[in-house]
Parts: structure tokens; C-alpha cells; sequence
């Protein structure tokens, strides 16, 4: 865990970590799992709405879609039979629907074709590697890409370890999706050592060297592009489809061979801070547990392990849980290493404030967020301003669960707002 | 895999920076100490038992009050402890100890508790203390009338009082040197100048302290007593007197920048500590009291929330005209 040093004046200092052109380390291979589990982000009420059944075939890189009206679907990562469909609560509360499928054979599915268009992105590639999303590009006006060659959390190195052998495909992928969005500029955005790797990734490169969160879209958009998503809004409302590098890969891929790849490239993070970490290529559904067997590392009870990163993942429950589209990294604490939370009020030190780069007066919002007063929060103290970094809790003197209290805060209100 | 693990979930951040109430709280204690011992050195064991009764039975308050309201005891994270220390600081070393047990009650009861604890108050408890203090039993505060017995080798006086009874020329044999080293009279903890600005270097280096409010408010202090002095000097001591003596620097590095009662945002710590500055002054030079810390910062605690919504527009706000 990072500590605080003796001189604590300023902004928490945490550099994300380096990665270089090439090289970047050696990639291991997770093996084919036996069975995969994908989440579809639409509710599982009744049985009777099901378009697909237990025992239906399905082949890698096809999409599954539960429900008729297609609205949304996951890229199967394997060829199959269903085994099973059931409702899935997500950790903030969201209804899903998950699909396990067992594995037989190596059958590719029917892909997007070889042209790229939105269509067929919006019918085979939703959610792809990286976790990119089209829906909203779908009905706004884009004019750039912005292919984000930095990572989304502290240790992980997943991002740059695609950018770096994948550049091509990069390429390839920019070109489908300019032609598919008719964005006419595109960015890529890298650390400091991936800029010669970027200049083969047919965008204009922009460097940024600043430490976490600088690379979070919201914040990347602020300081490098001087474009402000409005709070509550999305970079699509100002112009910018964001790309994670690993989807632009993707997609390039996709209309290059008519299949969609259904591995992710994921950091593995032990209990040992010192090791370094390693990176995996792994199919999409893959339980966490093949990819720690793989990596040698060995869970204890009271462990904790997180898909994603320290400041931005989520905790899972079971070792059963899949890698997702957009798992970048498992990260695994031990006993010893979980910082406490507790139930005091806040003493109004105001860290804080001081480091929540979106300017949020945090210690306000933390009074209406525990007193469940979401829509003040929103209104007077800018709950939707809150670019998700983490920051607020992890200097938090009082050690309150702020960020839990803000992703709670904006659930609630999406929910609230849903039934308006 | 044997068996499925039971593992810990909980939310993002899975890191934290070790941060805690208790740490602040006992940092600051120890910033506080060199003062403290100092006093204790001149006022000897009096003041040793000012200070202990202090302590002692603000954390008793604390735990009764805990008992009464069936909330675990929060005494161990050090905030009742170290309201009780900087009262023991500010009182006089031959305060009764009836008058203890009150400071200890306002501050600890009406200044925290009521407010739903540590960080709902609106005010600094100990400086709501020494207010209500103050007006109830001002001459305990006369540091000249409590500190008359005192034997400590060197001239005892109280600068402040000197200076409102007599004018400058009655404080100008208090050399600076003699004020850092605490050679005036005062609160126990409150006289040893080069203690109390080593004690808050620390804290604002440790980053226990805002030190935008201790450096705007020496400022303040500064400027208003040096532009009194420049309009008349016969009737207006020097900006070091009014630096080095009565409760400007506990004022600035332990009392103004109490965390709940003052504000976080750049500019308005500005405004809270400089204000609290020239107010200090203004009080001394043209008001009744002697010493105006406790009066300016009180007051500029009262303005805190207002001051403090001055802040910066949040990223991506949205700025609706009605
Ligand atoms: S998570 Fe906290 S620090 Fe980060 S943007 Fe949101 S409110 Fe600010
Ligand atoms: S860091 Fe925690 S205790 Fe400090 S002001 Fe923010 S919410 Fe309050």
C-alpha cells in the first residue's frame, strides 16, 4: 500500500506504472477455461422473455443476446452449450443477466464482415476487449476518436502492453472507426514511454505525463483537448468517442479477419508489492481463478481480490467471477493489507477537497451523501461532476467510504430519474 | 482450489494513505509540547496541574458523554485530549480547578458533543471555551492579577495588559528574544514563542494543519499592527509585540486553524485567517478586551460557512439561468 510521506503538503503522489515501447514484458497464456461466464447489462425478469435456452450452441465471437429486443448482448469467448442463464446483481446494484457457457471445440462464429460500419459495430462489437460502447456514439454527432493509450488504474499495465505490440491493429482499428462514426480527427494518448510506439497507431499522439488520476477521460479531455463534458453528460455530447486502446485493437482486427478476438490482456497483481506484476492474455469469462492458477498466486480466506485496480476496482466475492470486457487488472490483498474503514463523521480536514481533481467540495458532499439527500448532492455539491478516481477515500482522515457513498449516490439517482 | 475462499469485499479505493483522525489529533499534541513543557518549566506545579486537570477530565467529559448517549467511547482518537491540552495552554497557571472542570465542559460538551461530535462544530471549542470564560470571570484572564505570586526570575508582565493600561512605552523593555523564549507572562502554554512556531512548521510540513489560515493570519496581524503603529506610534505598540505576545501564535497555528470550524477552500482560508488577523488587532488597539484572538477568531468562525462557499467551479458544473 502507499503511504503518505512525512511531508504531507500537496496532492497525494501516485505515478502510474511505467511501461515502455516493446518489450514491455512477457505475456502469458491463460488456457481456454472450461466453462466462461459473461454479464449482459439488461434485468432477467422472467423466463418466458428468454430468446435463448440452456443446451443452446453458441461459437467464440458470436454475440448472445438473452432477449429479443437485442438491446444488449456479450461476445461469446467460447465455443459451446449454455449451461446456465440466471439474474446477476451487480456490485453497485445493477440487474444484469449472466450467461454461463461450457466449452467444446474451437468453432469461430459469424463475425461483422469484412466493411466497417456502424451497424455491424453495434451488432458484433458492443462491449468488445477493452470495453468499448457505440450505443451513444450511435446517436450523436462524433468528430473525435480519442484511443486511450493510458491506463485506467495505479499498477496495472495491461494498456500499454497492448499499445505496444499492437499498434497495427490500432491502426486498422482507428481507420474502421472513423468510417463508422465519421469522426474525421484521431487522438491516441499515451504515457511517456509508449511515444514511439503510438506514432504506428495512424492517430496524432498526445503525451501525457502526469500522475493518477490525469488519465481518467474526463480529465484528459480537460487538460489536453480543453473540452468539458458537462456533469452528468458523456464525452459523445461534446464530440469525442473514447476508444480504450485494447477495443481500437479489436476492432481493426475484427474487419481484417472477420472475427471478433475475444481475449483481454489483464494484469495480474499478487500479494507481493514487490514482484513485478504480469500480464495475461485471457478470454473474456474466464473465472479469476484460472488466471491466479496460472500466475501461481494463492488465495487464503480473508484475502481480497479486486477486478481492476486499487483506487478504481471492484471487490468480487468468489474466485468463480469472470474476467470482464473491461477487467484491466486482478489485483490480490492479503489479510494484513486491507486499510480500515470506519463510521465517523467527517472532521472537515478538508484532503479531500484538495485532492479531487473534478473541484468537488467533498466534505460537503459527504454530509448530504450519508444523510441519503442525493438530489442535493447533485444539485448544490456537483455529485455528478465526480470522475470516479478514488481519491476522496484514500486520503480521507476520517476514513470514510466517500467514493462508495458517491457510486451509491449516483446509482440511486439513475434510478430515481428511470422511474420519473 | 479446495472449496470456495471466503474473501473480503468492500468498495474502491483498496488503497488508503494511512491518514487518521487519531494521528492528526496526537501530531498535534506533540507539535504542542515544547510549549507546553516550557510553561510547565516557568509556572512550575501549578501549571502541571492546570494542564493534567485539563486533559484529564476533557476526556472524562468525552467518556461520560459517550456512556449517556451509548455511543462507543471515542476518547482514543485523541480530540478531547487535545482540546483539553490547548485549554490547559491558554489558562493561566493559578486557575482553580473549578474553573477547569467549566472550561473542560463548555468546550468538550457545548463546543463538540451537541454538535453531533468532532467535526459538526461550528466553532473551535476551545476558543468557545475561553469566550464564555472570559466573559464570565474576566479577571481570570488579567494574567498580571493570576500570575502576582509567581517568582520566576525575570520581569513578569503581561504584555498585553501593560500595553492597554500604560501604552507602548510600557513594553518596550520586552526584547523579541525574551518573548520567543518566554519570558512574559501569559496562558501556561502560550509564552514560549520559538516553541509554538517550531511546533507549527511541523504541523504544516506534516500537512496537519492548512497553512494558508496560520500564514494569513500572522499576515494580518502584521499589517494591521504595523499600519497602527505607522499612523501613530506613541499610541500603538510594533507588529512584534503584537506577534510575540497574548494568544497570536497558538492563535495561528493551533486554534484558528481548528478543522471544523474553519474553511478549506483556497481563498477563504485566506480571508478566515487574515481576517481573523486584523480583527485580533483591531480588538487590542480600539477595543475593550486586552487580547483579541479568541474575540476575531470566534467571530470569524461564525462567518466560516459563508466565507467558505466561495469555491471553484466544479468540473463539467452546469451553470442553469433561472
Ligand atoms: S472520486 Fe472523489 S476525488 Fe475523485 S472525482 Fe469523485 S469526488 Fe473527486
Ligand atoms: S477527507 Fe474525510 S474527514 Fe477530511 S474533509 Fe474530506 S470527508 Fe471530511
Amino acid at each position: 500500500m502507499i503511504r503518505r510521506a512525512f511531508i504531507g503538503q500537496g496532492r497525494p503522489k501516485l505515478p502510474y506504472s511505467p511501461v515502455a515501447d516493446k518489450g514491455a514484458g512477457s505475456v502469458l497464456q491463460v488456457p481456454q477455461p472450461a466453462k466462461a461466464t459473461f454479464f449482459v447489462d439488461q434485468p432477467y425478469k422472467d423466463r418466458a422473455e428468454l430468446v435463448i435456452k440452456e443446451g443452446g450452441e453458441v461459437k467464440r465471437g458470436e454475440p448472445i443476446a438473452p432477449f429479443a429486443d437485442f438491446k444488449s448482448y456479450a461476445l461469446s469467448s467460447v465455443s459451446g452449450v449454455i449451461s446456465s442463464i440466471e439474474p446477476y446483481t451487480g456490485a453497485r446494484g445493477q440487474k444484469m443477466t449472466a450467461i454461463t457457457v461450457e466449452a467444446k471445440g474451437d468453432a469461430w462464429g459469424q463475425g461483422p464482415g469484412s466493411t466497417p460500419t456502424l451497424e455491424a459495430g453495434l451488432k458484433y462489437l458492443e462491449n468488445c476487449a477493452g470495453g468499448l460502447s457505440l450505443v451513444r456514439a450511435a446517436n450523436s454527432k462524433i468528430n473525435t476518436l480519442l484511443v486511450m493509450g493510458v491506463e485506467r488504474d495505479l499498477l496495472a499495465t495491461a494498456v500499454g502492453q497492448v499499445v505496444s505490440e499492437k499498434a497495427p491493429s490500432i491502426k486498422k482499428g482507428v481507420e474502421a472507426l472513423k468510417k463508422m462514426t465519421g469522426a474525421q480527427k484521431a487522438f491516441i494518448v499515451v504515457p511517456p514511454g509508449l511515444a514511439k510506439s503510438a506514432e504506428g497507431c495512424g492517430c496524432e499522439v498526445k503525451v501525457l505525463n502526469a500522475p493518477y488520476p490525469a488519465g481518467i477521460d474526463r480529465l484528459v479531455l480537460h487538460s489536453l483537448f480543453s473540452v468539458t463534458v458537462p456533469a452528468g453528460g458523456f464525452p459523445e455530447d461534446v464530440g469525442f468517442l473514447v476508444v480504450p486502446a485494447e477495443s481500437a485493437a479489436v476492432v481493426g482486427e475484427a474487419f481484417a479477419t472477420g472475427r471478433v478476438p475475444d481475449e483481454k490482456m489483464v494484469t495480474l497483481i499478487g500479494k507481493d508489492a514487490s514482484a513485478k506484476p504480469l500480464n495475461f492474455r485471457v478470454r473474456i469469462g474466464t473465472p479469476v481463478a484460472d488466471v491466479l492458477k496460472i500466475g501461481n498466486v494463492t488465495v487464503n480466506n480473508s484475502d481480497r481480490v479486486v477486478l481492476g485496480g486499487p483506487m478504481r476496482g471492484k471487490a468480487v466475492y468468489s474466485l468463480k467471477m469472470p474476467v470482464e470486457p473491461d477487467t484491466d487488472a486482478i489485483l490480490v490483498q492479503g489479510a494484513d493489507d486491507l486499510p480500515e474503514i470506519a463510521d465517523n463523521s467527517c472532521i472537515n480536514c478538508g484532503e479531500c477537497v484538495r485532492a479531487c481533481p473534478a473541484r468537488i467540495q467533498v466534505n460537503m458532499l459527504a454530509r448530504f451523501l450519508e444523510n441519503a439527500q442525493y438530489e442535493e448532492a447533485a444539485a448544490r455539491y456537483d455529485l455528478l461532476s465526480c470522475v470516479e478516481c478514488g481519491l476522496c477515500s484514500f486520503v480521507c482522515t476520517a476514513k470514510i467510504p466517500i467514493f462508495q457513498y458517491i457510486t451509491l449516490g449516483k446509482h440511486e439517482l439513475a434510478r430515481l430519474g428511470a422511474e420519473a | 482450489m479446495n472449496g470456495e475462499k471466503k474473501l473480503v469485499v468492500s468498495h474502491a479505493p483498496f488503497w488508503h494513505d494511512g491518514r487518521s483522525i487519531a494521528a492528526r489529533n496526537y501530531n498535534t499534541m506533540l507539535a504542542a509540547l515544547p510549549a507546553a513543557l516550557m510553561g510547565l518549566w516557568i509556572f512550575g506545579g501549578h501549571a502541571l496541574g492546570v494542564l493534567s486537570l485539563c486533559i484529564g477530565t476533557a476526556m472524562a467529559w468525552e467518556l461520560v458523554l459517550n456512556k449517556i448517549m451509548r455511543r462507543p467511547p471515542s476518547i482514543g482518537n485523541g480530540s478531547a485530549a487535545l482540546t483539553g491540552m490547548l485549554l490547559g495552554m491558554i489558562l493561566p497557571a493559578s486557575a482553580p480547578f473549578w474553573m477547569v472542570i467549566v472550561a473542560t465542559f463548555v468546550a468538550v460538551v457545548l463546543g463538540m458533543v451537541i454538535y453531533g461530535g468532532l467535526g459538526g462544530n461550528p466553532f473551535s471549542p476551545v476558543i468557545l471555551a475561553l469566550a464564555v470564560l472570559g466573559v464570565s470571570w474576566p479577571l481570570m484572564f488579567n494574567y498580571n492579577y493570576m500570575l502576582q505570586a509567581y517568582d520566576t526570575g525575570f520581569a513578569m508582565a503581561y504584555p498585553l495588559a501593560q500595553l492597554k493600561a500604560f501604552g507602548p512605552g510600557a513594553v518596550t523593555h520586552f526584547s523579541v528574544a525574551d518573548l520567543l523564549m518566554g519570558k512574559q507572562s501569559g496562558g501556561i502554554g502560550a509564552t514560549f514563542g520559538l516553541g509554538l512556531i517550531a511546533g507549527g512548521l511541523y504541523l504544516i510540513v506534516r500537512g496537519f494543519i492548512r497553512w494558508e489560515i496560520s500564514f494569513s493570519f500572522l499576515v494580518g496581524v502584521l499589517v494591521t499592527a504595523w499600519l497602527f503603529n505607522a499612523s501613530d506610534s506613541s499610541a500603538y505598540a510594533g507588529p512584534a509585540i503584537h506577534l510575540l505576545s497574548g494568544y497570536t501564535l497558538i492563535g495561528a497555528f493551533f486554534l484558528a486553524t481548528e478543522d471544523s470550524s474553519s474553511p478549506v477552500n483556497f481563498i477563504p482560508m485566506l480571508i478566515y485567517g487574515a481576517g481573523a488577523g486584523i480583527l485580533t488587532v483591531l480588538i487590542r488597539n480600539i477595543g475593550v478586551y486586552v487580547d483579541g484572538v479568541v474575540l476575531a477568531i470566534l467571530l470569524m468562525n461564525v462567518a466560516n460557512p459563508l466565507i467558505d462557499a466561495i469555491r471553484p467551479k466544479a468540473l463539467g458544473k452546469v451553470v442553469r439561468n433561472a
